[in-house]
């Protein structure tokens, strides 16, 4: 770890942390644009930099924006990314009465604790699973596949989970498209080139997660920030009411480190359980929704401390723990790092280098937030329409500048209407892309599965790590057939309302 | 407002989406028939067609169940959900005629066309005439920046050959 951060520490690194930890929060506040999005245009930008420079300047990308997005949740009452959906809903009764600065600041402090702890476990967890992961053969990487849509689509869709998995699956439908591996043979090109070559990522979560959003947005008219006076807060105060809320914050940091490690799951839904734990545990569960500090800080440090653990699964098992994690495990493959299990024998340097990455974003984000408050609250004046016609041209020219293939672009409009119309059905987007991800994985490691057990499939049932993700897969299956309570769905439809 | 569909227009969309799903799995597991097994090459258990057959039938499967589980559900009474489509089917129809003449013409062109029809379209014209001023001269530094800055970065910086 010493050596990571002397091979770190520089002046070209601090510049980097500082203006990548910046655009980000610029980036997150901005409702429309979204984390994944910002990632996404952000891999090709840094394409021409050192590897390892480039995935530090996406990490502090990823971090500002999960915490910009507070800002907008705050003042706007619109979430800047969907892991700050919870925040709104008690950051914005506190704005409305005149607290806006303390939720700014124990936003800010939430979102600091949750990102150290979640960067040490990062530290811990990652060579712990990398070594798990070294016995993995075709069948447990099979099953982990498989598992992951299932999970991702039970979770990312609680209220009707069947959608999460036809999201999921669909997009391992799309990722048959082009050639494969084993046999080198075209599948469904139809003798077309492009096709031929498959459907490339970035673009495809451009188009899904940009120019959707963008035409969404279009219609959602304008978004009004909150008149009422806000009275400073002193930035010890928001310390010392973090630490009275300690039960809290280390309950929403182990929930978001668990679910951050889930594949394709997010920091979202992190937020959305740990806000629901916080307000289970609650002595006053009546003022959650009201301007609860408990809700604010749950959310908070949740989606946070998801984020360092999502990057986990991308570092060990090249699996993402969210959307924003499958642009960086992306953008690895891009500058020749190659995340897996031999990670922690080919390249274990860069595992520290990334839990010191973390650490850089989270404390430079912090400081950014509360030293830059009042000026940042510029951004979201920015009005939508004279933002559109930018961020259309970088969704564009984002996705062409990685391959120059004009087809990426058509990819971009594709993806854009599937997007668009999953959306406005109530689809989650998140196992599509994980979909897309993991099919070549599940693909390969099928194949060679059924060759290895060769008809006989008991011999799945003899691989102890294959029984456990099978057992969560059926899981994952029952708890999403067996109905929610009717309550669980009116709330989370009221929280989507608001 | 655009929101999510609800009520009537969201059973009939799952409806439709459930009978897209399986006839699209009927089509990948037909698809994947017709691929070869290379058996000649040892064994039948590698053949490209394994995994798509193996996603169509989960397609069709949960394709079916959608549609079983929304025929099950009454339809319920139609409801105004207040969707703003006219914004959102002119912003998507200006983004595909870009689309569509991307590499047909000079990007740089096209690009400020696209920014002068979303101001035409989407920025009000209508006040005072200094908030007009004010308004034209917004959109002249958004052009300059979509239609100039960003492509010349990409193009000198990066050394990307622009569409």
């Amino acid at each position: 770890m010493i050596d990571a951060f002397l091979d770190l520490a520089s002046a070209t690194t601090l510049f980097n942390v500082l203006w990548a930890t910046l655009a980000g929060i610029v980036i997150g506040a901005l409702p429309g644009l979204t984390a994944t999005m910002g990632l996404a245009l952000m891999t090709s930008l840094t394409y021409a930099m050192a590897g390892q420079q480039a995935i530090l300047v996406l990490i502090c990308l990823y971090i500002g924006s999960i915490y910009g997005g507070s800002r907008s949740a705050i003042l706007l009452n619109i979430p800047g990314t969907p892991a700050n959906a919870a925040t709104a809903l008690d950051g914005h009764p506190m704005a409305q009465a005149g607290m806006g600065h303390r939720a700014l600041g124990l936003a800010t402090v939430a979102s600091l604790t949750g990102g150290l702890i979640g960067g040490v476990a990062l530290a811990l967890i990652a060579p712990l699973l990398a070594e798990l992961a070294l016995g993995f053969g075709s069948t447990e990487y099979f099953l982990l596949g498989i598992v992951g849509i299932v999970v991702a689509g039970r979770m990312t869709a609680a209220d009707d989970p069947l959608k999460g998995w036809i999201a999921g699956f669909l997009g391992l439908a799309i990722a048959t498209v082009g050639q494969e591996t084993m046999h080198a043979y075209p599948r469904f090109s139809y003798g077309n080139l492009d096709l031929t070559a498959g459907i490339a990522l970035i673009p495809a979560m451009v188009g899904a997660f940009g120019i959707s959003e963008l035409l969404m947005s279009l219609g959602s008219g304008k978004a009004r920030m909150v008149d009422a006076p806000m009275q400073a807060t002193p930035l010890l105060s928001n310390f010392r009411d973090m630490i009275r809320r300690k039960v809290t914050v280390i309950r929403s940091s182990f929930i978001g480190i668990a679910i951050g490690v889930i594949p394709g799951v997010g920091e979202d839904v992190a937020a959305w359980i740990s806000y629901g734990a916080a307000r289970r545990a609650s002595k006053t569960p009546d003022e959650f929704t009201k301007g609860s500090d408990d809700g604010l800080i749950a959310a908070e440090t949740a989606n946070s401390a998801a984020l360092p653990s999502a990057i986990i699964p991308a570092l060990t098992l090249a699996v993402p723990g969210s959307a924003p994690a499958a642009v960086l495990l992306a953008a690895m493959f891009i500058h020749n790092v190659r995340p897996g299990p031999m990670i922690m024998i080919e390249n274990p340097d860069f595992v520290a280098a990334v839990c010191w990455m973390v650490i850089f974003g989270t404390i430079v984000m912090a400081v950014m937030g509360l030293a830059l408050s009042r000026p940042l609250l510029l951004v979201l004046k920015v009005p939508r329409e004279f933002l559109t016609p930018v961020i259309f041209c970088l969704c564009l020219l984002g996705p062409y500048a990685l391959t120059q293939r004009i087809f990426d672009i058509y990819v971009v409009l594709a993806f854009g209407l599937l997007g668009l119309a999953m959306r406005l059905m109530r689809y989650p987007m998140a196992p599509l892309i994980l979909g897309i991800i993991l099919g070549g994985m599940v693909d390969q490691n099928l194949r060679r599965m059924l060759q290895l057990i060769d008809r006989d499939p008991t011999q799945v049932f003899t691989r102890p790590i294959a029984l456990v993700l099978v057992a969560v897969c059926l899981a994952a299956i029952f708890a999403g057939v067996r109905r929610r309570p009717r309550n669980v769905q009116v709330k989370r439809q009221q929280a989507r309302n608001q | 407002m655009v929101s999510e569909l609800s009520g009537r227009r969201l059973h009939v969309a799952d409806l439709a989406t459930g009978s897209v799903l399986i006839l699209l799995g009927a089509a990948m597991f037909v698809a994947s028939l017709a691929m070869p097994t290379y058996a000649d090459r040892g064994t039948v258990l590698t053949a490209p067609a394994i995994f798509p057959g193996f996603i169509a039938i989960i397609l069709f499967a949960l394709g079916a169940l959608l549609t079983a589980r929304t025929l099950r559900q009454p339809a319920p009474h139609p409801t105004g959900d207040g969707l703003a489509w006219r914004p959102v089917l002119t912003g998507l129809a200006l983004m595909t005629i870009a689309i569509v003449l991307v590499g047909h013409i000079d990007f740089q062109l096209l690009i400020a066309g696209f920014c002068v029809a979303f101001a035409a379209f989407f920025v009000s014209w209508r006040g005072a005439r200094a908030e007009i001023i004010r308004k034209a001269g917004a959109m002249a530094i958004v052009i300059l920046v979509v239609a100039v800055l960003i492509p010349m970065t990409f193009q000198h910086v990066f050394l990307i050959r622009l569409p």
